[in-house]
């Protein structure tokens, strides 16, 4: 084998994948130029996701046409000049590398006016050569295209996802970005179709609107703490206003998205102990720091950044969401200091703030919080006693939705007696089980016992029923008395638009309702509950969260998947022995059951043998 | 404290607090019962903190007034085993003597003071309603709210009363059930609240003289009741209830008069054939009949015949009857108006002038070419 330099061409394919991995990079890279160039409006205009054409014109301030003979070029950029500048960079760009990666993976052409100048000029680069730098007559500002994303790239093109898709990613970013800067506005076409146009404004806070909608702008809690070497602003939103996902965590460091881990667990840790299981607070921080304290340089798409100093920016974040959810009234003291359970049920009682001006909707949402704290405390930790079956038959009851609450008397001599009468009469209807701890179902077996999560059963058992009826026919649908209108993230909407066949199977019935809205007139049957727009976005979060998953059969997998834990008994629930003993023959029928359909475990067998093996007993 | 008592009446009284006191190791303050014993009667009361209720109990002799915290667990099973028709309670120190027949209990007890005791029904403009109108109004409503996983506006009924008329409506989404009746609002109040589930079980059981009425007051947050014997006072659900009124059909296009215990039991044996995952039964209305079906893949099929007073074009639906069985249960009349418009929209049961019950429809899935 012999060592050869790559060709320059080559060098800059390789180069370009790291920077343009599909539309969404080339978008991103040409709206910071844009910002860069001190512009106050974009226009953003796309064709099939971006990948015939990304399209983003600016009135910033142009370039001379000697800058454009050298736009293509590697590392040419007007943003540093020496390796000292890296450490204080106030741009969004300054690597060089975006125009060179775009013109090396399509057919790019940038046209440039500065202001004072009567003409401008135009070049072109396809797949990385480069034309002459032309006159042409345009506005002041610059317009760069991308024509034929990855023609050149056929394994990269065939990468690419469904436009919905793609252009679900560039919606995202151009959220990001927008988000950023209230001060431009952005238009965004998809198509010919108007996707966003938002007015320039003053205030963050109609843009927060204009992307996310009124449920969370009509609760959003101001947040603010100033320093000499960083500020931290922005908003976050109270508990119960949250999401099955991350997503809705927004972290700008100097107007630049970025994603960090640091930030992220101060926001969990602030949080801690208000939110429901497996939910995630919305929160928008704005952190200005001053640029030598911090390095950007770390990846090309430079949504990583490294803090000098992690701990006093965890710290600064933590403390900032902490005071303004304690000054709203969102910190329970009860709930900050102890674990208590009298104290925190207390608050539940005399938290609601007595000044008249929260809404409606912001006192719900502390009320949920607590009650979520409580699905999470309460239950589990308590230990409440093993509940044995009493397996009478259940009759002319069985259409009564709860059981009768177990008395204490019961619950106690339960726990006193280890064999308790009732046992004598189960063995001889079948076999024995209970449930531990409202999660687990044990059960003896010939030889041994199992131990089941019953969450994981129920929605492998799901899974597999609802593909076997999907081959067959799609789901019953259950019809709403009244449509519940969802207001959906632009990304979310895309999402649904991508996918609304395979929704409609699994039995919703969907409408668009306005520009990024809709309204859901019938659930899957097979959801026992439908609890309206939240559940809708855990669903939809669960979906957008397989990445990778290219093929609409795999994301309809996923839906199902989804479907199936949404459907499915949760850990903490208690089940009737009824409920456990359906539960327990459903499984002996099934295929499988030994795995959930995320791969986990169900059940958990201890056979006698080792039983004997553990006590020392010789069998 | 020293008092002789019932052991029947109170047994009864504890049977119904043991609905509310909070489980061993949860809260252990509250699964106490508190135990007075005034000059007139003696009175027991328990609180989760969302819903209370405190009962009285006529007395024999009250030898000496006092209060105290009993274990709601065991305080009730000695009450539940004995067998002595009167129970003489002595207490001193915090440790109770139980007495009666051959029986003598020794149980420790805790003092009232961390205690937050329930909140009598206080003053204010208040309804009366008769006791048994309300517990079929609870009945007829009740089963048809959100459960755990629903919204949390629907987890409870909403009750409202202005002028000489009370109202309850009860709905998930998918189902709604609304009653109206009379009461007497001497001074004219009008007000609303959505009750949660367990404090409309304890409104439906909170006992009085047979016959007698029940004074009940919606506040700001809190509903309060009271009758002769007890008073009962539990938070509301603070949420946005839906507009109901306009998902109620004015009129359906078909109109079947149908006996309610016939149109159970078709119901119930279509119903044995369903799936567990998505029970469904096509319920046909023919001339001179409707037609129950259900089928399983796994199972096997049905179809029941009933006979009916139908002459017009046929129409076919498909229903979850687990709802339809909820709704004829419920049902204390012998008929049920069964108002059809279509496939797809609301149904409307009428029975008696004032309750209705809208049902909707399930579908074959839109993606099935509707």
């Amino acid at each position: 084998m012999t060592i050869k330099v790559l060709s320059e061409d080559v060098a800059n394919k390789i180069a370009a994948g790291e920077v343009i991995e599909r539309p969404a990079s080339v978008v991103k890279e040409l709206v910071e130029n844009s910002l860069d160039a001190g512009a106050k409006r974009v226009e953003i205009e796309l064709e099939q996701g971006g990948a015939d054409l990304v399209r983003v014109v600016d009135d910033g301030c142009g370039m001379s046409r000697n800058d454009l003979a050298l736009a293509f070029l590697s590392h040419a950029t007007s943003k540093l000049t020496t390796a000292d500048d890296l450490f204080s960079v106030t741009t969004l760009g300054f690597r060089g590398e975006a125009l060179p990666s775009i013109g090396a993976v399509s057919r790019a052409r940038i046209a440039s006016r500065q202001a004072g100048n009567d003409e401008g000029g135009e070049i072109e680069c396809a797949g990385g050569e480069l034309s002459a730098v032309k006159v042409c007559g345009i506005p002041p500002g610059t317009m760069a295209e991308a024509h034929d994303l990855f023609f050149n790239v056929p394994a990269r093109r065939k990468f690419l996802r469904s436009s919905p898709t793609e252009l679900s990613y560039i919606s995202e970013i151009v959220t990001r970005v927008a988000l950023s800067r209230p001060g431009v506005s952005f238009l965004l076409r998809h198509n010919g179709r108007e996707i966003f146009n938002l007015p320039a404004s003053e205030v963050i806070e109609q843009r927060i609107e204009a992307f996310f909608g009124r449920e969370i702008s009509e609760n959003m809690i101001p947040i603010t703490s100033a320093g000499e070497d960083m500020n931290v602003r922005g908003f976050i939103l109270p508990p119960g206003v949250d999401r099955a996902r991350n997503r809705m965590q927004f972290a700008f460091v100097n107007g630049r998205y970025v994603r960090d881990v640091s930030i992220s667990h101060a926001i969990a840790e602030a949080y801690r102990g208000l939110m429901a299981p497996k939910r995630h607070p919305v929160v928008f921080l704005f952190i200005d720091i001053l640029p030598e304290l911090v390095d950007v340089n770390v990846h090309p798409t430079k949504i990583e950044v490294r803090f000098r100093n992690r701990q006093a920016i965890h710290q600064r974040v933590q403390r900032a969401i902490r005071n303004a959810l304690r000054e709203s009234h969102h910190v329970p003291a009860a709930v900050a200091s102890t674990t208590g359970h009298e104290p925190v049920m207390q608050s539940h009682v005399s938290v609601e703030p007595s000044t008249g001006g929260f809404e409606e909707s912001r006192r719900e949402s502390v009320r949920k919080a607590l009650e979520g704290f409580f699905e999470s405390h309460s239950p589990r930790e308590s230990g409440p006693p093993p509940r044995y079956v009493h397996p009478a038959p259940q009759g002319a009851d069985q259409t009564v939705n709860t059981s009768p609450p177990i008395t204490k008397a019961h619950a106690q001599a339960a726990t006193v007696r280890i064999q308790p009468s009732g046992a004598d009469a189960q063995s001889a209807q079948g076999p024995r089980f209970f449930q531990i701890h409202d999660s687990y179902i044990v059960e003896e077996t010939p030889d041994g016992v199992n131990i089941i999560d019953q969450h994981a059963l129920h929605e492998c058992l799901l899974y597999h029923e609802i593909r076997k009826r999907l081959r067959e026919a799609p789901l019953m649908s259950q019809r709403l008395l009244v449509p519940e209108v969802v207001e959906l993230t632009q990304a979310e909407f895309l999402a649904v638009q991508g996918l609304k066949e395979e929704f409609e199977k699994l039995g919703f019935e969907l409408d668009d309702f306005g520009a990024s809205s809709i309204v859901i007139r019938a659930f899957p049957q097979m959801l026992d509950q439908f609890a309206g727009a939240r559940m809708f976005r855990d669903l939809l979060a669960q979906v957008a969260d397989a990445e990778g998953s290219s093929s609409v059969a795999d994301i309809a997998d996923q839906l199902i998947k989804a479907l199936a834990c949404k459907g499915a008994v949760k850990a903490g629930q208690r089940l009737s022995p009824p409920q456990m003993k359906a539960l327990l023959e459903r499984r002996d029928r099934a295929d499988y059951s030994r795995r959930c359909p995320h791969g986990r475990p169900t059940t958990f067998s201890l056979g006698l043998r080792d039983l004997q093996k553990e006590f020392e007993r010789s069998g | 404290m020293k008092l002789t008592c019932q052991r029947k009446e109170l047994n009864e009284a504890l049977q119904i607090l043991g609905t509310i006191v909070s489980p061993a190791g949860t809260r252990p303050l509250y699964s106490n019962v508190r135990l007075e014993a005034t000059k007139e009667a003696v009175i027991v009361s328990a609180t989760d903190l969302e819903v209370g209720a405190k009962l009285k109990i006529p007395v024999e002799k009250v030898g000496e007034e006092g209060v105290v915290l009993v274990p709601h667990s065991h305080f009730s099973a000695i009450l539940r085993e004995t067998t002595a028709s009167d129970l003489e309670f002595t207490e001193e120190n915090l440790v109770m003597d139980v007495r009666g027949g051959t029986s003598h209990f020794r149980i420790l007890c805790e003092g009232v003071d961390e205690f937050e005791d329930v909140t009598g029904f206080g003053d204010g403009p208040a309804v009366e309603i008769d006791r048994e109108a309300l517990a079929e109004m609870i009945r007829l409503t009740a089963f048809a709210i959100a459960g755990e996983e629903g919204p949390f506006a629907l987890r409870g009924v909403l009750l409202s009363i202005s002028g000489k008329n009370i109202e309850m409506v009860g709905t998930d989404g998918r189902r709604l059930s609304r009653v109206k009746k009379k009461v007497n609002n001497p001074e004219d109040a009008t007000m609303q609240g959505i009750v949660p589930r367990k404090t409309l079980d304890l409104l439906a059981k909170l006992p009085g003289d047979a016959g007698g009425a029940l004074a009940l007051r919606i506040e700001e947050r809190q509903i309060a009741g009271a009758t002769s014997k007890g008073e009962l006072r539990g938070q509301l659900i603070e949420g946005q209830f839906p507009d109901y009124e306009r998902v109620i059909p004015k009129s359906g296009k078909i109109k079947v008069d149908m006996p309610v215990a016939q149109f159970l039991s078709c119901v119930r044996q279509a119903a044995l054939i369903t799936t567990e995952e998505q029970p469904a039964m096509r319920l046909t209305i023919q001339p001179g009949k409707v037609l129950f079906e259900a089928e399983s893949a796994d199972v096997g099929s049905a179809d029941i015949d009933m006979a009916c007073d139908y002459q017009g074009e046929e129409c076919s639906l498909l229903f979850n009857p687990k709802f339809l069985i909820d709704v004829l249960r419920a049902i204390a009349e012998e008929q049920v108006r069964f108002e059809v418009t279509d496939s797809e929209n609301a149904v409307a049961m009428r029975a008696g002038h004032n309750f209705v019950h809208v049902l909707m429809p399930i579908t074959e899935g839109a993606g099935s070419g509707r």
